[in-house]
């Protein structure tokens, strides 16, 4: 084994060692900076007991008629034969458990077709970041307006004809500070075509949106009805 | 007395004669005293702050909108850490209820405060959650200083859509400067 062999090498582990050292010991100052990015959160609920009935069981009042339905308007009167058939109720749930109340239950009980109903409730921002109320998916479908003049008709029992019609009050869009609440309200009519002696449920799933996004989803997005 | 002690004591002689005639010749002794007083590496964060000063600040060309001018998170710069001089070295940001879109930008400057010109020799950002943040810092285009003079940086921290809500993201940026003749490029 030649010296130069071995002395290579160490040659070359001495320049690093020197080389290392030479920067370690260049003189030199350091600054720092420590980020903390906190985020917030973006959460509704709906306001304990702000649900109102028009036609609450248990009240003894007498069932409403959508009378002006044939013409196309919304709304309803009872009747001068007006009887307590049907009757709704409704009722807050925390279905997951983080003391939130986040599903409306809504039934309606020996319901019949023109049986009317109003359902009023309140939504509030308990979060920490301003919303907008901005959309609300009714038996699968996603809309972002329901005009007055149209409602929403539902086939609930997949026969092709409508059993149920959804009104629904226009808050779309409206803001909500943290701490702020809307009224919302939507009004269901039984139809013609809804079968007797059934349980037809109603899906209805609400969004919000932080609203420094509101304009760009919605701009983003058709509006269908 | 044989001849190698003759020799001996000739040479001995011839020796001190040497010396005595180099003591005794004229000579003058000049002198350099060395002093070498060396300078300092010194810098400091001598200015700071963030653009979050009212209406938060969206990222720029996204989806994101505050036409309202709505001031929902807060975005704070304060000094954290002191050297010996009392010199601030140690910057803390702290952004809080942010949300995806939310922009800061935080303007920092540095003042060479030593007495030998400097240049960024390495900068870092700590790790952090790419899904959540984008984090950007903006060098001067030299980043020489001289002494007596500052130089400005900004840190942008933007909050992404997938950024958790009521998370907290740290991170830690650092920039070492060092002495200009030890820095290659600008």
């Amino acid at each position: 084994m030649s010296n130069a062999y071995i002395l290579k090498p160490v040659a070359y582990t001495l320049l690093i060692v020197a080389i290392i050292t030479g920067a370690l010991a260049m003189w030199s100052e350091t600054l720092k900076i420590n980020v903390n990015v906190n985020t917030g959160e973006l959460h509704w609920r709906f306001k304990p007991g702000s649900e109102i009935i028009k036609d609450e069981c248990g009240t003894g009042s007498l069932d409403w008629n959508a009378t002006y339905l044939t013409n196309g308007s919304i709304g309803a009167e009872r009747i001068d034969d007006a009887k307590d058939v049907g009757c709704t109720s409704a009722h807050f749930y925390d279905t997951n458990g983080d003391g939130d109340l986040d599903t409306l239950n809504i039934t309606i009980h020996n319901g019949y077709p023109w049986y009317y109903t109003h359902v009023a409730f309140a939504v509030e921002n308990d979060g920490t970041i301003p919303l907008k109320i901005w959309k609300v998916v009714i038996h699968g479908r996603t809309t972002y307006e329901i005009t007055s003049s149209t409602g929403m008709r539902l086939d609930l029992t997949g026969d092709g004809k409508p059993d149920v019609l959804i009104w629904w009050g226009d808050n779309f869009g409206k803001q909500l500070h943290p701490g702020d609440y809307a009224d919302i309200s939507l009004e269901i009519v039984v139809l013609q075509d809804a079968p007797e002696n059934a349980n037809l449920t109603i899906s209805i799933t609400m969004y919000a949106i932080q609203w420094n996004e509101y304009d760009s989803a919605m701009s983003s997005t058709a509006i269908p009805v | 007395m044989n001849r190698t002690q003759i020799f001996s004591l000739a040479s001995l002689a011839l020796l001190i004669a040497s010396i005595g005639a180099v003591a005794a010749m004229w000579s003058e002794t000049l002198k350099v005293n060395v002093n070498v007083n060396t300078g300092e590496v010194d810098v400091k964060w001598s200015n700071w702050s963030c653009n979050d000063v009212g209406a938060d600040p969206q990222i720029p060309n996204s989806d994101f909108s505050n036409s309202e001018g709505k001031d929902v998170a807060k975005c704070y710069v304060q000094a954290e850490k002191y050297d010996e001089e009392g010199d601030v070295i140690k910057l803390n940001v702290t952004i809080t209820n942010a949300y995806p879109g939310y922009h800061a930008v935080i303007t920092l400057v540095v003042d060479n405060i030593g007495s030998i010109p400097v240049k960024l020799y390495s900068s870092s950002i700590g790790e952090y959650p790419t899904s959540a943040l984008s984090v950007s810092l903006d060098k001067p285009e030299s980043t020489q200083i001289h002494p007596g003079d500052n130089s400005t940086y900004t840190l942008t921290v933007d909050v992404l859509q997938g950024a958790e809500e009521n998370q907290s993201y740290s991170f830690e940026v650092t920039l070492v400067f060092a002495q200009w003749n030890e820095v290659s490029g600008d």
